[in-house]
């Protein structure tokens, strides 16, 4: 039996963490940026609001698809949605370039909805489908509906790539840099709060130091995380902040960490500051437990977050595989770059604590 | 009063050729081209890249702060020593 001690455990973690943080960076940098996205159809544009009176064309703008050097292979169809899908494939296909592409179809007598989904396909790329692509304005249900039945050889394209999702686009890489920096200030903020309550039971000052130097640290990691997430929900959500649990919650987390900065300056008196700090970082812990980690997740809250309000986040829809790969890499050196800038940190302080110390011993001597 | 009066008839004078706008759309959902390249130009690429460049500098920042505080600290150990 090895028996392994928390004192060697915490040696092999101080000599190795900085070597891993600059590693698990580089592949997160690395894969987020160029990695690409998998090919996806943006937008179909039909000639005619109705399906059923004529002939039609669907203008089709894709995102990194290859319309044109997959060409040979190339087919599109509407399939009826409802609960017999029914396919019609186009009977001619003008390709533009390698995004942009024509597809003329003949009338189709909306089956069971008036929606149609597009399918288009090619080896390259696979096959892309967009979701009510197409809407008609008839009534008619049932008539003449030509029917095909495509014959796909490559459902998805080959090579390793990002899934491609509507809105998001390439701004999905965000995960790998505006999600990790919460998972740091968390990180650190639960290093405070250890260190607190180490704080509590000895009131040795070298653990105030800990604790705080972690929140400061951890404050600049959420402030990064709340600003580049605004960002973000200016692109995908139109606005520069919505009203959602989490972003509420964020918000209030930040202004209370905030506040104990305010605190903590407030008083004189060394141990009376940090005792006084120490249990008030405890309760906006708790408190940022709650806020973010639990009431979000809630039923019955509504949030745009993946994971909140019913919304599912390390699932296999949310969280494909593929960003998973760089995902898991990218925190893990998010993280430890805090710790790194944390402990730089804490070396100051206690550099500025023994020459204090020094000061009160030559005044006394 | 009359300002009122006048605001409110542009107000439905807007919200007017606003309906019309999009009765003339071809009713498909969707975003289509022009949309998507005024909004998410170049993909959303570029929101990545601010995103990047705004952390980089936060943490430059952090840095810079840390090394003038430091700076200052190496100065109080000097002219204590001296």
């Amino acid at each position: 039996m090895v028996i392994v001690s928390w004192k060697a455990l915490a040696n092999v973690f101080k000599r190795s963490y900085k070597f891993f943080c600059i590693v698990f960076l580089l592949i997160g940098f690395a894969g987020g940026i160029l990695v690409p996205l998998a090919p996806g159809i943006i937008s179909a544009d039909s000639s005619s609001l109705s399906t059923f009176s004529g002939p039609f064309t669907v203008k089709v703008f894709g995102y990194n698809t290859h319309f044109r050097s997959a060409k040979s292979s190339l087919q599109g169809w509407i399939t009826n949605e409802g609960k017999q899908p029914v396919n019609t494939c186009a009977t001619s296909v003008n390709v533009i370039d390698d995004t942009h592409l024509e597809l003329s179809f003949p009338p189709v007598a909306p089956l069971n909805d008036p929606l149609f989904g597009l399918t288009v396909y090619n080896d390259a790329d696979g096959r892309l489908y967009m979701n009510s692509a197409i809407a008609t304005t008839d009534t008619v249900r049932g008539g003449i509906v030509p029917a095909c039945n495509p014959v796909v050889k490559n459902e998805k394209q080959d090579h390793f790539a990002f899934p491609f999702r509507y809105i998001l686009y390439e701004s999905m890489r965000n995960l790998f840099f505006h999600v990790p920096m919460w998972f740091t200030m968390i990180a650190l903020l639960s290093w405070a709060v250890v260190n607190n309550l180490r704080f509590l039971r000895g009131f040795d000052m070298k653990y105030d130091r800990m604790a705080n130097n972690a929140i400061t640290t951890g404050i600049i990691f959420g402030l990064l995380g709340l600003i580049t997430g605004s960002l973000w929900a200016r692109v995908t959500w139109r606005a520069w902040w919505v009203d959602d649990v989490k972003l509420n919650g964020t918000a209030i987390t930040m202004l209370s960490y905030l506040a104990y900065l305010v605190l903590r300056n407030s008083m004189e008196d060394e141990q009376k500051r940090a005792r006084i700090s120490a249990i008030y970082s405890i309760f906006a812990y708790v408190m940022m437990i709650v806020l973010i980690g639990v009431l979000p997740r809630l039923q019955g809250t509504d949030s745009l977050h993946p994971g909140n309000g019913g919304n599912p986040a390390f699932s296999s829809y949310d969280l494909d595989n593929s960003l998973r790969v760089f995902f898991y890499p990218a925190v893990a050196g998010w993280v430890l770059l805090g710790v790194w800038i944390y402990s730089v940190r804490y070396r100051m302080s206690n550099l500025k604590e023994n020459l204090a110390a020094a000061e009160v011993k030559s005044r006394i001597a | 009063m009359k300002n009122a009066v006048q605001k409110k008839n542009i107000l439905s004078a807007f919200a007017v050729l606003l309906s019309l706008a999009a009765a003339a759309q071809p009713n498909k959902p969707g975003i289509d081209e022009e949309l998507f390249r005024s909004l998410h130009g170049n993909g959303s690429m570029n929101v990545v890249l601010t995103v990047i460049g705004i952390i980089l500098a936060g943490l430059f920042l952090t840095l810079f702060r840390m090394d003038r505080k430091l700076s200052k600290l190496e100065k109080e150990i000097k002219e204590k020593k001296s």
